[in-house]
């Protein structure tokens, strides 16, 4: 009797389940798991050009890349899209992306980050890490130019920035510090010197900057389109461009496992992100936000307030050495810096 | 069914073999269904999740078979530093969650204190907001450039200290409803007895106090518990001072890269060591709860006492304090930080602005979020409290099926939904079992999150319904399920309602499963809520938090306005007599 009971119950869950399974094969939705601020405007544009039905996942990146992770065996997304190239390796490395080289007139920017082999798209780029400082606070004479300028007694307690155990585009401006120091050692020993000199670290961008626009610091090291976006909102910030700034990429993969179909409506997104009016729909959908980045493709400029890079070094730290780094100087941050 | 739950009453004379077969027939009917509910629901996905410590390789996580270099992990600087801080951070919240409920407890069921409704509903609200309200509250309030300058405060209430003060003012109310029916239980004649041989004030309060003991210590291991196992202050206020705590631990090595399953699995495992302890004292005092309720047999129930002017004003100051600290704070925080432009003026005149609330109306995809959590929210409750009520029913059977169904309940109430939520996924995106990315899964997150709260609180009005009652509906002749439908649940109708609206109030605003499971395409209300910090929208997100507060709480009045109008009075006799 009680087998008989629980065989229903199984027979009942299998017909739900093929039910449910028979659904997804109906309808070929374009699943994106995405952490753009301009991503649901895209997916709105994209549906409305093409007639591909697309169903988002938006969140913020640690969650996002949880998800992703435990699917790994059996992955739901077609699309997976957010700020950084290592995250997007780390993927590559697992054999979940499909990968896909559009055929799309790069600019020097996109040249320079797009992976050799093509595992992923850079759709976009932004600066890891550029100084903010505090107009109000600090007057100008006083503005730090370089980044060896911070260690200077002058800003003792004054600094602040991200931790990139928490915050996902620090991780590479820390690694730009040692890739341009000439090594993690030569890195780690600067960012000793600036925590003697007083440096406090905040959870992200946004923690950072309002503690920046409260005084409790009045030179911040974040993420520049987060540093822009509060200037056009009326904050008294001031951006500074110090030699050299790391480039953060904004990458795409498509899933591995997407059927043929809709890998094909997944490169069509691709394509739709980056043709003229998917760059126009990614400027106008987050204005303080993500919509700040420098385009990848030849023919778009960058929105009013980015500066051009003509005269800044720019620099990219390499994802296949840097990626499966990132655990241990994530933890050295948290444990010499943080604590 | 019902024919042979007869025949085993009438012991109508049948050859062993039979008497046996249908014996074991009605235990299989009573206990088959609950039980593979409960293990489709809660142990198939936490094994799933929890194996990965030892074996990192399943689900195609990290390499290789068995391994103990999870728990090597685990037990390094960072993860054992949050787990020694969770410890003793829900100790303390322990002590103040409870020391304050017993308070509290006393004052509304032991004194005619004016107001003491108004506390009563206060503390349900408390019940009702997540804790991440209160700890933004607070963080709103005092953070550099907040709405009150007031460094000292800050530097106390933004770290180890302020963050056991709101975990222990946030789950307060587990202890307060255990401890009014501790202090409606204790006979009043013990209190004058102590009088009449002159006992001074203080003596008399330790002699109550030892009386309830058990009902002390259960309040403390569902705080301690609870407080262990929360992920919204830990998140929000621990994580904004660089504190970390267990359960945010956790979080951070699933969350940042590099990815660690196994490593957050182990650390699962240690938390759960320190959740044992709390969940076998509750278990074992509620196995003894009826040594202690002998108290009551004979004894004239409670006369609740008036207290001297003094006394009164002394009471009532101090309820007033709590209900400020522990929701003033948070919904003046939001209402500050939503209806005024520049937040550096404060609430004057020109500064006033209903705009972030009508970019909450405009935003056509926040409105769909909150329909959706609200649909999800009915409906999972309502499931809640369906397989709660059955599960209550099988709680108050003797023997060990049911001790072990009282432990897997308490687990997974000290168990934080993110570890709940990323088992679901391991479960149940199977080629075989494919359910996960839609909305039935998260329903079934939900209902599992919510079922050991609706089981709780069914247990005493369950518990409560003599035997007498149903020898008395089975000599006038009804049936098992006419004795349910017509005297059982309508007797029950009060505290279902109560149950049910509290798990559905709480699903609405669930972080952890929503962010995990949402199926595309239909984002639920705290994702959305999220969405905004994420976006450095603090207004608008305090502006969707207020919305939906006065929405639930709106729905939860006007239900409780239309059961006090559309049900017969009978059925609404325990609201007189409501055990809380």
């Amino acid at each position: 009797m009680r087998t008989s009971a629980i065989a229903k119950t199984f027979l009942a869950a299998s017909a739900l389940c093929l039910g449910l399974s028979a659904a997804a094969h109906a309808a070929q939705p374009l699943v994106i798991y995405s952490a753009i601020g301009y991503d649901a405007d895209m997916a709105k544009a994209f549906q409305k050009a093409t007639g591909i039905p697309v169903k988002m996942v938006d969140m913020s990146t640690g969650p996002l890349l949880a998800r992703v992770q435990a699917e790994k065996q059996n992955p739901q997304w077609d699309i997976v899209w957010f700020d950084g190239a290592e995250g997007m390796r780390n993927l590559a490395l697992q054999g979940l992306l499909a990968s896909y080289a559009p055929k799309v007139d790069w600019n020097s920017i996109g040249r320079k980050i797009q992976p050799s082999d093509h595992a992923y798209v850079a759709s976009a780029a932004s600066l890891a890490g550029v100084i903010v400082v505090n107009k109000n606070k600090l007057p100008e004479a006083d503005w730090p130019h370089s980044w060896g300028d911070l260690t200077n007694p002058r800003y003792r307690g004054m600094i602040g920035m991200n931790n990139p155990a928490v915050s996902g585009p620090t991780y590479p401006f820390v690694v730009g510090q040692m890739l341009w120091r000439g090594s993690e050692e030569a890195g780690k020993t600067w960012y000793m010197g600036l925590k003697a000199n007083g440096l406090k670290t905040f959870r992200t961008n946004g923690v950072t900057l309002r503690a920046l626009d409260h005084g409790v610091i009045d030179v911040a090291m974040v993420q520049n389109s987060a540093g822009i976006g509060r200037m056009l909102k009326g904050m008294p910030f001031k951006v500074i461009y110090p030699n050299p700034v790391t480039l953060l990429p904004r990458t795409i993969g498509i899933s591995s496992h997407a059927s043929p179909e809709v890998r094909a409506e997944a490169e069509k997104f691709v394509n739709f992100l980056l043709s003229k009016r998917g760059q126009a729909v990614a400027q106008k959908g987050d204005p303080t936000g993500d919509s700040l980045y420098y385009p990848v493709v030849a023919g778009t400029s960058p929105l009013q307030g980015i500066p051009s890079l003509a005269g800044v070094t720019v620099q990219t730290a390499d994802p296949t050495v840097w990626g499966p780094r990132e655990g241990d100087i994530d933890r050295w941050f948290t444990n010499h810096i943080v604590h | 069914m019902a024919a042979a739950s007869e025949t085993l009453r009438l012991k109508t004379p049948v050859s062993g073999m039979v008497f046996r077969g249908l014996a074991s027939f009605r235990f299989g009917a009573t206990w088959t269904l609950p039980a593979v509910a409960v293990v489709l629901l809660v142990v198939y996905p936490l094994l799933s999740f929890l194996a990965l410590a030892v074996w990192p390789g399943l689900f195609g996580q990290g390499s290789g078979g068995f391994s103990l270099q999870p728990f090597a992990e685990a037990l390094n600087g960072y993860n054992i530093e949050a787990l020694f801080n969770s410890l003793w951070i829900s100790l303390g919240a322990g002590v103040i969650g409870t020391a304050t409920g017993a308070w509290l407890a006393w004052v509304t069921a032991r004194t005619r204190l004016p107001g003491a409704r108004l506390i009563e509903l206060g503390i349900w609200l408390v019940l009702l907001l997540p804790s991440y309200f209160m700890a933004i509250g607070w963080q709103t309030l005092l953070a550099p450039g907040g709405l009150l300058n007031l460094p000292w405060l800050a530097s106390i209430v933004l770290g180890p200290i302020g963050v056991m003060f709101v975990l222990g003012l946030k789950f307060m109310p587990f202890a307060y409803l255990t401890l009014v029916s501790s202090w409606k239980g204790l006979p009043e004649e013990i209190d004058e007895a102590g009088r009449v041989h002159g006992l001074g004030g203080l003596t008399r309060i330790r002699l109550a106090l030892r009386l309830i003991a058990p009902g002390l210590a259960a309040a403390f291991a569902i705080v301690y518990a609870e407080a262990l196992s929360d992920f919204g202050v830990a998140a929000t206020l621990a994580a904004g001072v660089n504190f970390p705590l267990a359960t945010y631990a956790i979080y951070s090595a699933i969350s940042s890269q590099p990815l660690d399953f196994p490593l957050a699995a182990a650390a699962s495992w240690l938390l759960i060591v320190l959740v044992l302890p709390a969940v076998w004292l509750q278990a074992r005092i509620n196995r003894h709860a009826g040594r202690y309720s002998v108290l009551t047999g004979r004894a004239r129930p409670p006369r609740p006492r008036r207290l001297r002017p003094a006394h009164t004003l002394l009471h009532l100051g101090g309820a007033v304090i709590f209900l400020l600290l522990a929701l003033g704070v948070p919904l003046i925080a939001a209402a500050g930080l939503s209806l005024v432009k520049d937040p550096n003026l404060g609430f004057a005149p020109g500064n006033l602005t209903l705009e972030y609330y009508a970019r909450v109306f405009q935003a056509s995809s926040v409105f769909g979020a909150l329909l959706y959590s609200a649909r999800m929210a009915v409906l999972s409750g309502l499931a809640a409290v369906v397989l709660g009520l059955a599960l209550t029913v099988l709680l108050l059977h003797r023997g060990g099926l049911a001790r072990l169904l009282d432990w897997a309940l308490l687990t997974i109430m000290a168990l934080p939904g993110l570890i709940l939520a990323a088992g679901y996924i391991f479960a149940y995106n199977q080629p075989w079992l494919p359910l996960y990315g839609g909305s039935p899964l998260l329903g079934m997150a939900y209902l599992t999150g919510a079922l050991p709260a609706a089981s709780r609180m069914l247990l005493g009005p369950v518990g409560q319904q003599h035997r007498s009652l149903h020898e008395a509906a089975q000599v006038h002749g009804l049936t098992r399920w006419r004795q349910w439908l017509r005297v059982r649940l309508p007797l029950l109708a009060t505290p279902l309602l109560f149950a049910w609206l509290l798990t559905s109030s709480h699903i609405v605003f669930e972080l952890p499963a929503s962010e995990l499971l949402y199926p595309p395409g239909s984002p639920p209300l705290a994702v959305a809520l999220i969405a905004y910090l994420h976006g450095y929208q603090y207004a608008t997100e305090a502006a969707l938090q207020i919305v939906s507060v006065l929405i639930v709480g709106g729905a939860v009045l006007l239900i409780r306005w239309l059961f006090a109008r559309l049900v017969p009075a009978a059925w609404r006799r325990e609201t007189l007599r409501r055990p809380a």
